[in-house]
């Protein structure tokens, strides 16, 4: 098992965390950041007793206050649920009920309320003081523990919660520059990376363990809205973005902005497809670039890619202590990182875990040097690039509350969210009316943005499902 | 009103690096623009920065064009 304390503690010294935020920039040591992770157990076991086997949301923007929670939390062996800020009220009550809640720490900047068995703590009550409490590093005997549930969205349901063991985290060492194939690039202490996944993400959580592991410092954007502001004077070595980040940095290159990109030296993409002409116009500015692909299932990234050059359309190879099989088409990993299951959902969990392999729901193949190439997809999900999976029943359920509505499909169009209606033509205004107030009330990456009526029913299969 | 444009087109331009050219006030930041959701969080940043202002999240949705936005900006 991985000993992370005893991480942070040999890099006490190292920078930890730059959080970006114009004049207001604040940069934390490991050795402030484990104080300030002990008090906060301190705080928590005060108030909430023992946190063993606790389960606890966390829901909030990036920020220090948010990794200190969390990590806290870990420690202090509670199981932690992190809760996206954008979702839906709908998906986010489910979430809470699912996951059986039994506190729920916020930010200052909304106030939740889930019912009188989710007790509410925001970081003011818990963040400070003069006490800390000892914390240890994981034991073998704990690998197989419920450690986290994290929620991604589901194909028919509402989200599905993941969960992890303690050992899915902590088991190996996690690297994320393969020293054979990372073009010299090294994860040391003091390397630089700037990363904008949030940490509801499994990708923004495992970038702060892979990245404190090895003492290095985590720059991110206190707001992400100012990702073309926070880098300007800034100096970073490695960028984890979304695809979407890239397309915005290649604008500002185009522009003779360099310098808004903090002098990067090596940027990676994971959360979506990335395109190959990004990559390469990326790479023709001396750039390098690599990519990542995994899911939440997997316990995080599964394959990388940092030959670029050779297998451009490729997102890599298995980690040396994974595999990835083909199965009928469909892309399968075993990892140590593979999740013990959905939570409290044997039906959905028998879908996608069968002898410990995850069935990804993509369809590809693997070249003869392992390199791993996507071709479709099996499962209904929308991808976009900017890393949100977005379940195309889930709009058409919302859709189908309007009577007017007789049949709707929902579908990706140009990297965003479109939709087909079949109805009589005279409802058609009415019903651009209803998206238009549904769309105020869904997080700005589900809002469905084009409208393609017909007064025709859709094709079916055999079995009378929607042809998509 | 037209200076607020101008100054909210060159953000745009700036950002997006669509000539001013190219739009106008009843531009559709999605539909026209073709602006991605992380590009319109990028130009809003930079207008809350350069005009001293915050949107509500209901300003926030009811921009959907250029128009719109010079509109809750004069507002504020």
């Amino acid at each position: 098992m991985f000993k992370f304390l005893e991480a942070l503690e040999k890099y006490k010294n190292e920078c930890a965390f730059a959080f970006l935020d114009g004049e207001n920039k604040v940069e934390v040591s490991f050795e402030k950041y484990y104080s300030d992770v002990k008090k906060c157990a301190y705080n928590m076991e005060s108030i909430m007793g023992p946190l063993d086997g606790k389960h606890v949301a966390v829901i909030g923007l990036n920020s220090y206050e948010y990794v200190v929670v969390i990590c806290a939390l870990m420690f202090s062996r509670a199981v932690l649920i992190p809760l996206n800020f954008r979702e839906t009220q709908d998906n986010l009550e489910f979430a809470v009920n699912h996951a059986e809640v039994e506190y729920l720490i916020s930010d200052a900047s909304k106030d939740y309320d889930f019912g009188s068995h989710v007790k509410n703590l925001k970081y003011a009550d818990i963040l400070g003081g003069e006490n800390e409490k000892e914390l240890t590093d994981f034991t073998e005997e704990e690998a197989d523990k419920l450690f986290m549930i994290v929620f991604t969205s589901g194909t028919t349901s509402l989200s599905k919660g993941v969960a992890l063991s303690i050992g899915n985290i902590f088991k190996e060492e996690k690297i994320a520059l393969p020293e054979k194939y990372s073009h010299g690039f090294k994860a040391v202490p003091g390397f630089r990376v700037y990363t904008n996944f949030p940490f509801y993400h499994i990708g923004g959580l495992l970038a702060w363990v892979t990245w404190a592991e090895h003492g290095c410092t985590m720059v991110q954007s206190a707001n992400p809205m100012n990702v073309l502001e926070d880098l300007l004077y800034q100096e970073i070595d490695y960028a984890c973005v979304i695809p979407a980040t890239v397309k915005l940095w290649l604008k500002q290159i185009r522009r003779g902005n360099m310098d808004r990109l903090g002098n990067v030296k090596i940027i990676t993409t994971a959360g979506a497809p990335v395109s190959v002409d990004d990559v390469k116009e990326i790479q023709s500015h001396g750039i390098a670039f690599g990519q990542y692909y995994g899911m939440t299932e997997c316990g995080g990234n599964i394959t990388f890619n940092f030959d670029m050059e050779n297998h451009i359309a490729s997102v890599g190879r298995c980690y040396d202590d994974g595999s990835v099989e083909i199965i009928d088409g469909e892309i399968c990993a075993r990892y140590w990182g593979n999740m013990m299951g959905y939570y409290k959902d044997e039906e959905e969990t028998a879908k996608v875990l069968k002898d410990g392999l995850v069935y990804t729901g993509d369809l590809g193949y693997v070249d003869d040097e392992g390199y791993v190439f996507i071709t479709g997809r099996k499962k209904n999900l929308i991808i976009l690039s900017g890393g949100e999976n977005v379940s195309p029943e889930e709009l058409e359920r919302y859709l189908q509350k309007n009577e007017n509505v007789k049949e709707c499909l929902v579908y990706e169009d140009n990297d965003r969210i479109a939709a087909g209606i079949f109805c009589d033509e005279a409802c058609q205004e009415e019903i651009q009316t209803y998206v238009n107030e549904l769309n105020k009330t869904l997080p700005i990456y589900k809002r469905i943005y084009k409208l393609e009526f017909q007064n025709h029913e859709f094709e079916k299969t055999a079995l009378g499902k929607l042809k998509r | 009103m037209n200076e607020i444009y101008s100054r909210l087109a060159a953000i745009i331009e700036d950002v997006a690096d669509i000539p001013q050219d190219d739009f106008n006030e009843d531009s559709s930041l999605m539909m026209d623009l073709d602006l991605a959701s992380l590009e319109i969080m990028a130009i809003i940043a930079r207008i809350e920065k350069e005009f001293s202002i915050k949107f509500t999240e209901d300003e926030l949705l009811s921009v959907e064009t250029l128009r719109d936005a010079v509109e809750v900006i004069s507002a504020k």
